[in-house]
């Protein structure tokens, strides 16, 4: 009888391949925990935990839609683990659900200052689909899956935020824009 | 017009079908216009609140890397060996290469107006858009897998091979390849590389990424840099792959696709014109003309008929 043994080809052929990945999305995950703990320096112990996973788990690992997600998801749940941790271990301290991770843009213009206050306002989920839209680029479908969600929700979210963000800021979107947009309308 | 259309219109998540709506509406009236512009200025002016501030990734990869082991140590007389033995190899190497006589490289151009697939010698298959422009190193085959993209789109399936990689250049980029399938595409703004299955290296200059299954990266030429891209359907690389995916398409585009992929001449019939405006959300994967026919039929409730060689016309059920 012959066994027939598989051999899977693995995620990183070598520690290059794997380092070139990990400088790819190392800083971007860490702002993303970041949203979560509010500390940069769990934020980056968790991101590189992951990482360690990862290269073990290198001939193992099946992609469903993408690494970066793949990524994503296991810092979403690194980062939600952590804050269950920590508030059991603080007995529920104090956390201020509307402080936002620490902001290290120094000179921020006034409507990008209102900008940020307008995502703060928004409901939780709807705020995390923003931002992990614009700020970690990730796809529709990459959100879907990092979040559990089906890609449709993702939709209502991003509607949703920008339209809540519309209606927050009517009076503060530049003045110029609604004259240019009656003459130089780049669709007629 | 919902809300979520218009907003996936403005981050690039947007479906052909949904384009063009959200094209028409915007015509309509100055107010959609206005409500549009709005929508768009938040999301543009919110891109400023990223974080730009550098962590040191190398630092954290070491770190990363003495979680996973100790460092390994090479010592000194082996790296000798190692380096005299690539130094006769290159000399050597060198001699034999300085003294083959110079072949000339293969241009090839795809002059019709289809995708025209090309078998190389090492048996990996190029797909190539109309116009598109490729130049094969002169000794291309089972040593040197070495090829330039002169212009326009192409789609490779390269054959696996990793002591021979596949390497293709274009313009002052370069895409290293083990085995895999993705698509390079060239204009005079960027090169996009979108990959389908497996991995591909990508590099210009100092700047190198690893680009992995389902991802894409674009290499911006007036600013020189190399960046992710996040908007690439894989529906549109259907003439490559031969999988399709509709969801909520008009039937009009529907069997436009079908004619570029199958080759073939489906047209409305001229009093059941408004066939074209049926909606169809369906996954089609390495299927024949004649099934994919059927299905459609079936699904669309619709009359398929064949009224030439490839050439069909869809009407109504009597």
């Amino acid at each position: 009888m012959i066994l027939e043994k598989r051999i899977k080809e693995p995620l990183f052929n070598d520690e290059n391949e794997f380092k070139l990945v990990f400088k790819q999305h190392y800083q971007s995950l860490c702002f993303y925990a970041n949203q979560f703990l509010k500390d940069m320096d769990s934020s980056e112990e968790i991101v590189q935990n992951t990482w360690v996973k990862i290269w073990e788990k290198r001939y193992d690992i099946q992609i469903e839609t993408t690494l970066k997600s793949y990524l994503y998801k296991m810092v979403y749940n690194a980062s939600l683990n952590e804050i269950k941790r920590q508030k059991t271990k603080q007995n529920f301290e104090q956390l201020n659900p509307m402080k936002e991770g620490t902001s290290y843009q120094n000179n921020i213009k006034e409507l990008e200052n209102k900008i940020e206050k307008a995502i703060n306002k928004l409901p939780e989920q709807c705020r995390l689909v923003f931002k992990m839209s614009r700020f970690q680029d990730l796809k529709y479908r990459e959100i879907a899956e990092v979040l559990n969600i089906s890609v449709k929700t993702v939709e209502n979210h991003m509607g949703k935020a920008l339209k809540l963000m519309k209606n927050n800021l009517t009076e503060y979107l530049s003045i110029i824009i609604l004259i240019l947009a009656f003459f130089l309308n780049p669709f007629k | 017009m919902k809300d979520e259309i218009i907003v996936k219109y403005i981050v690039g998540e947007a479906e052909e079908h949904e384009v063009l709506m959200v094209k028409q509406w915007l015509n309509e009236d100055p107010k959609h216009l206005l409500h549009y512009q709005q929508l768009n200025d938040i999301w543009e002016k919110s891109a400023a609140l990223k974080n730009e501030i550098e962590i040191d990734a190398d630092a954290a990869f070491d770190k990363v890397l003495l979680k996973i082991k100790q460092p390994k140590k090479t010592s000194f007389s082996l790296i000798y060996k190692v380096a005299a033995s690539i130094l006769i190899f290159i000399s050597v190497a060198s001699v034999f290469y300085f003294l083959q006589p110079k072949e000339k490289e293969t241009l090839l151009t795809n002059i019709e107006t289809q995708n025209k697939t090309i078998l190389l010698s090492d048996s990996s298959k190029v797909i190539l858009k109309p116009n598109a422009q490729l130049i094969l190193n002169p000794a291309f085959g089972k040593n040197n897998r070495g090829l330039e993209l002169k212009s326009g789109t192409a789609y490779f399936k390269v054959t696996k091979d990793s002591k021979n990689p596949f390497i293709i250049k274009c313009e002052n980029t370069q895409i290293t390849v083990v085995g895999t399938e993705f698509e390079v595409e060239k204009n005079n703004n960027f090169i996009s590389v979108f990959v389908f299955e497996g991995k591909v290296k990508f590099k210009h200059k100092s700047q190198e990424v690893l680009i992995l299954k389902g991802e894409q990266y674009q290499f911006d030429k007036l600013s020189q840099t190399l960046k992710v891209k996040s908007n690439k359907n894989e529906a549109t690389l259907f003439y490559a792959t031969g999988q399709f995916s509709f969801n909520q398409s008009n039937l009009k585009q529907v069997v436009e696709q079908f004619n570029e992929y199958y080759n073939c001449d489906i047209k409305f019939n001229k009093s059941n014109s408004h066939l074209q405006h049926l909606q169809l959300t369906a996954k089609f994967e390495n299927n024949s003309l004649e099934e994919v026919l059927k299905i459609l039929e079936l699904t669309l409730n619709v009359k398929i008929e064949k009224t030439g060689k490839q050439q069909f016309e869809i009407k109504n059920k009597e």
